[in-house]
C-alpha cells in the first residue's frame, strides 16, 4: 500500500455513510458571542459597563434574536448575586410510551440545549430528540431543499411533518414532527435511526404520550453549600453504555468567575468529563468526580467541593430532583 | 464582526465533520468537535476571518479541539494507555481484517491527527507542525511511528516516499 492508496482509503473512510449532521450554526454563535461577552466582561469591570459597550455586545445580543432548531439555551448571563438553583436539570417536556427499540432517556440542560433523548443501544443507535420552544421553530438550517410541511394532529394538536420530499412525510428517515401545545409553545420530535416497520404510526403515538411540563430530573446525589459564585453551565444524564462503559453518567457543570467546575457522577469505572485533573470517590456504589479548571479563580478546590457531595447510590428510585441545597 | 461566519461554516462544515470523524472515528463526536470548534472560531471570528487562510485555521482549531478533549474529557478513555505516548506494540490476536477505522483508533491522538493532516489533508511536514504546535522533527517522527502502526495493524506493508516522513 503506497502513501496515495493511504491517502485514498481516508477519503473512502471519510464518504462512508454518514448520519444527519447535528452542526447548529446559530448554536456556535449563541455561545461563542456569550464567550466574546464574558472576555469583554473581564476587561470592563461591572455589568452596565458590558451592556454599554458598544459594537461587539450589541452585534452579539442581536444575533441571539435567531431562533435555533433546537430549544433555545436555557444558560443565559446570570447577575452575580444568582440564588444556586435547587436542580439545574430540568426537562420541559417528558415521554410517555416508547417503542421497544429505546433503551432509556437522556436529559440535558444549558449550552447544548434542552432537550429529552430516547435511545436504543449500537453504533447507530435509534435516537428520538424531543425539545420545546416558546414559539414555532424554525426550519433547521441542515434540511437542505425546500422544506414541506404535511399537516399531522397529535391528539387534538395540530401539527406537522417537516419534510424535503412531499411524497414522504418521513423526510427519509430523518424525521420532524412538530406540534402546538395551544399556548404558543412548540413541542418537536426528531428521529432517526429509528427503524420500525410503521414509523409514522409509532412517531405519532410517542407525540401523543408526550407530556409538556417541567420536570427536574432525579439525579443521584446531593450537594451541600455550593460556592454563591457557581451558576449552572450545563446539567445532562446521559445513558451511553456502547461509549462509556457504565450504563449512564450524570454531569452538573458550573462556570464561577470564569472558572469550570464539572462534577460527575456515574457507577465505578466510569469516566470524568470536564477540564483540570479530576479527583475522585467512591462511596455507596458510585463514584462521583470533580474537575476545576482554575481552582483559584473557583474560589474552591476539587477535594473540598467533593467533600460536599453525598451520593445516593445505584438505585434510580432512591436518586433525588432536590440536588442543590 | 462575524461577516461570513455563517457563509464559511455552511460550505466548510461537511468538510470538517469528515475530518472530524477520521480524528475520533465516530459521527457523533464528530459532530460535537466540530461544534466546538465552530463555537471558538466564532469566538475568534474577528481574527480568523481576516485570516490569509481561513480553512487552515479552522483546522488547525478542530484539531486542537481534538486533542484537548482527548485530554480533557470522557473519551480520552479510548487511548487512556496510549494518548501522546508509544502505542502497546498489536497485540498477537489481532484480527487480521481490522479495517482503516479500528486501526485509526489505535493510534495516539496526536499521531491520528498527524495521519489526517498529512494523508487526508496533504499538508506538507512544516504546515502540519504549525497546525500541531509541534517541530518538523517530531511530526516526521509521528508519521512514521503512526504509518508502522498502521502498517502492522493492516497486515500489509505502506510503503513511504522518503518525502512524506
Amino acid at each position: 500500500m503506497t502513501d496515495h492508496e493511504l491517502s485514498t482509503m481516508l477519503r473512502d473512510l471519510a464518504d462512508s455513510p454518514a448520519p444527519p449532521p447535528a452542526i447548529d450554526v446559530e448554536r456556535a454563535r449563541r455561545r461563542g458571542g456569550r464567550r466574546r461577552r464574558l472576555r469583554s466582561a473581564a476587561v470592563v469591570v461591572g455589568c452596565a459597563a458590558v451592556v454599554a459597550a458598544g459594537g461587539v455586545t450589541a452585534v452579539s445580543v442581536s444575533r441571539e434574536d435567531v431562533k435555533p432548531a433546537l430549544a433555545p439555551v436555557a444558560v443565559a448571563p446570570q447577575p452575580p448575586a444568582a440564588v444556586p438553583v435547587d436542580n439545574p436539570l430540568v426537562a420541559k417536556a417528558s415521554f410517555g410510551w416508547l417503542p421497544e427499540q429505546i433503551k432509556g432517556v437522556e436529559y440535558g440542560a444549558g449550552g447544548h440545549g434542552d432537550y429529552a433523548l430516547a435511545i436504543g443501544r449500537g453504533q447507530l443507535a435509534p435516537m428520538i430528540w424531543l425539545s420545546v420552544s416558546d414559539r414555532e421553530p424554525p426550519t433547521p438550517r441542515d434540511l437542505g431543499g425546500t422544506p414541506k410541511q404535511i399537516p399531522q394532529k397529535v391528539g387534538n394538536r395540530d401539527g406537522y411533518w417537516l419534510t424535503t420530499d412531499a411524497n414522504d412525510p418521513l423526510n427519509h428517515g430523518d424525521v420532524y414532527l412538530r406540534w402546538s401545545t395551544g399556548d404558543g409553545r412548540w413541542v418537536q420530535l426528531h428521529a432517526y435511526y429509528l427503524a420500525v416497520p410503521d414509523l409514522q404510526q409509532v412517531l405519532t403515538r410517542v407525540a401523543g404520550e408526550v407530556t409538556v411540563a417541567t420536570k427536574a430530573v432525579p439525579l443521584p446525589l446531593h450537594v451541600t453549600s455550593l460556592p454563591p459564585s457557581f451558576h449552572p453551565a450545563e446539567a445532562s444524564l446521559w445513558r451511553r453504555p456502547d461509549t462509556d462503559g457504565v450504563p449512564w453518567r450524570a454531569v452538573l457543570q458550573y462556570s464561577s468567575n470564569g472558572a469550570l467546575a464539572t462534577i460527575t457522577v456515574s457507577l465505578p469505572g466510569g469516566q470524568a468529563d470536564g477540564l483540570g485533573e479530576p479527583k475522585c470517590v467512591t462511596k455507596n456504589g458510585l463514584q462521583a468526580c470533580v474537575a476545576i479548571d482554575q481552582p483559584a479563580a473557583a474560589g474552591i478546590t476539587s477535594q473540598e467541593l467533593l467533600s460536599r457531595i453525598t451520593l445516593l447510590g445505584p438505585d434510580e428510585a432512591k436518586w433525588t430532583p432536590h440536588v442543590i441545597g | 464582526m462575524d461577516d461570513g461566519f455563517t457563509d464559511f461554516v455552511t460550505v466548510r462544515s461537511a468538510w470538517l465533520r469528515k475530518i472530524a470523524y477520521l480524528l475520533c472515528g465516530d459521527w457523533h463526536r464528530a459532530d460535537d468537535l466540530v461544534q466546538s470548534a465552530i463555537t471558538r472560531l466564532y469566538t475568534n471570528w474577528h481574527r480568523a476571518g481576516r485570516a490569509d487562510n481561513v480553512d487552515g485555521y479552522a483546522r488547525r482549531t478542530l484539531v486542537n479541539t481534538f486533542l484537548a478533549e482527548q485530554r480533557t474529557s470522557w473519551w480520552r478513555r479510548v487511548d487512556l494507555q496510549g494518548a501522546d505516548h508509544d502505542p502497546p506494540g498489536p497485540a498477537a490476536d489481532v484480527e487480521l481484517a481490522l479495517d482503516l477505522r479500528a486501526a485509526l483508533e489505535r493510534l495516539p491522538a496526536r499521531q491520528r491527527a498527524t495521519v489526517v493532516l498529512r494523508y487526508f489533508c496533504d499538508l506538507p511536514v512544516a504546515e502540519t507542525a504549525r497546525a500541531l504546535g509541534c517541530s518538523e522533527g517530531t511530526v516526521k517522527s509521528q508519521t512514521a511511528k503512526a504509518v508502522e502502526t498502521l502498517r502492522e495493524l493492516l497486515r500489509e506493508p505502506i510503503r513511504i516516499p522518503e518525502g512524506r516522513a
